[in-house]
């Protein structure tokens, strides 16, 4: 057979555009049997009379555009290997956090050396917002392999989504583990398993928001009967994407803020009336256990704190640590909402008609 | 006839012209062609990912071969394709079946 620069040049174009998608195996099989198909047509029209170059232009027409064709075979490859992204990001995150469990309950038996410091000082604030950012994130990101493991082709952005949420919990447990053990090693013998009481409770309420907050979101868009209509590439993103995304949140995170306190930031999915009937009970028994956690928590240092340096000083360090503790949670959930998906975005999400 | 109107029916189809015998990819998408009279005008390229399709769900099975110069994939039909292909007739008369019955009007 003569040369064939049309179809040499289509299948290396193909060859490009496949790249980022599949594997080399199935790359080469792609293009193996596209070259022989284009091969045959080419070869079939020669018979027929008709020049090469003209028969050329006319396999590689009839074969579709590098774009579609490449497409319609990345794609399935893409949903495959995204149902594993799933499951894998939900055991790297659920062994994490289980390790810190132990870490700090380990943590908690060993104390006994007395200290000075108010629940450990800065280590012991980082520990405690990054295990809530940890806790908040494993459950989402469980949540959203429940969900989208019932989806047959899951949706890149959604996917996407999971990845950072095991980042995150990664993330922010190993940041965890290396405040919470200093912290607790600093405390008074019995003072960690109260704030181990502590902290679970604000963790198990901060989760509970969590979970009715992507459920209510969810049930949202089943009413207005939005379709899923992103599809892109699935990537990992990365620490880079989470700034940008941040800092893009910052504006609508602080209007709904304003509009209802710390909690909307959550929220702005529940506007149905349909959803906001069905969820109120369940998010307003989230906040009171957030509320009621973070109560007693004040109250332990309080009296922790008045026993062993006073009333002003005490005062002022819980003034600064919950100014600190504060500043810290509202800038992380406003950087982290979107990227975990706790605002909708042009990514996995459909515009809200 | 467009891609979209194959939806649906586009894994069945194949099935029935690779259970005429084992071919390639091009005798496969020749066949469409030719047996639907140029019916179904859908990008050739297109075509290949729903043969991997049936191949992973084991309706269908291939091999390399040599043609030409040439590495070249044939395709056969297995057994739980020619059951699957079975189904599907029923399916396509049961539902031809109905809409001519609501239709009607044909002559």
């Amino acid at each position: 057979m003569s040369a064939t620069p049309q179809v040499d040049a289509y299948l290396d174009a193909l060859g490009a555009a496949l790249a980022p998608g599949l594997p080399r195996g199935a790359r080469r099989r792609v293009i193996d049997e596209a070259s022989d198909h284009l091969r045959c047509r080419v070869e079939a029209r020669l018979a027929e009379g008709c020049p090469v170059d003209r028969a050329e232009h006319e396999a590689v027409e009839r074969f579709g555009t590098v774009e579609e064709v490449a497409a319609t075979h990345v794609r399935p490859v893409a949903a495959r290997a995204a149902s594993r992204v799933g499951p894998a990001a939900v055991a790297l995150a659920s062994v994490f956090v289980a390790l810190m469990v132990v870490t700090t309950q380990v943590a908690s038996v060993r104390v006994g050396a007395p200290a000075a410091a108010t629940a450990g000082g800065i280590a012991g604030v980082v520990g405690w917002i990054g295990v809530q950012v940890a806790f908040v994130a494993a459950g989402l990101t469980v949540l959203r392999w429940l969900r989208l493991r019932r989806l047959a082709e899951p949706v890149a952005g959604d996917l996407r989504l999971l990845v950072h949420g095991a980042v995150v919990v990664v993330g922010t447990t190993a940041v965890s583990l290396a405040c919470d053990v200093d912290a607790f090693r600093r405390m008074p013998a019995g003072q960690g398993q109260h704030a181990a009481l502590v902290f679970g409770l604000v963790s198990l309420g901060m989760v509970v928001t969590a979970v009715v907050t992507v459920q209510a979101g969810s049930a949202r868009r089943r009413v207005a009967g939005l379709s899923r209509l992103v599809d892109e590439p699935a990537t990992l993103g990365g620490l880079g994407e989470l700034l940008v995304a941040g800092v893009a949140a910052m504006g609508p995170a602080a209007r709904s803020i304003g509009h209802g306190g710390a909690l909307s930031l959550t929220g702005r999915h529940a506007r149905s009336v349909v959803v906001r009937v069905r969820m109120w009970p369940v998010r307003a028994a989230a906040v009171a256990s957030v509320v009621v956690g973070l109560a007693a928590g004040l109250a332990h240092l309080v009296a922790e704190g008045a026993a062993t340096d006073g009333p002003a000083r005490t005062l002022l360090a819980l003034v600064a640590i919950g100014a600190i503790e504060g500043g810290l949670v509202l800038t992380g959930f406003l950087a982290l909402g979107r990227y975990l998906g706790l605002r909708p975005t042009s990514v996995g999400r459909a515009p809200v008609s | 006839m467009k891609a979209e109107a194959l939806k649906g029916h586009l894994d069945g189809l194949l099935l029935a012209i690779v259970d005429g015998g084992s071919t390639h990819g091009y005798g496969v998408i020749s066949a469409l062609h030719d047996r639907s009279d140029g019916a179904f005008d859908l990008p050739e390229g297109t075509v290949y990912p729903a043969l991997h399709r049936l191949e992973r769900a084991g309706l269908l099975e291939s091999s390399w071969s040599t043609a030409a110069g040439r590495r070249r994939r044939v395709y056969a039909i297995t057994a739980a394709g020619r059951a699957a292909l079975h189904d599907r007739r029923a399916d396509w008369r049961s539902f031809t079946t109905a809409v001519d019955a609501v239709l009607g009007g044909v002559a």
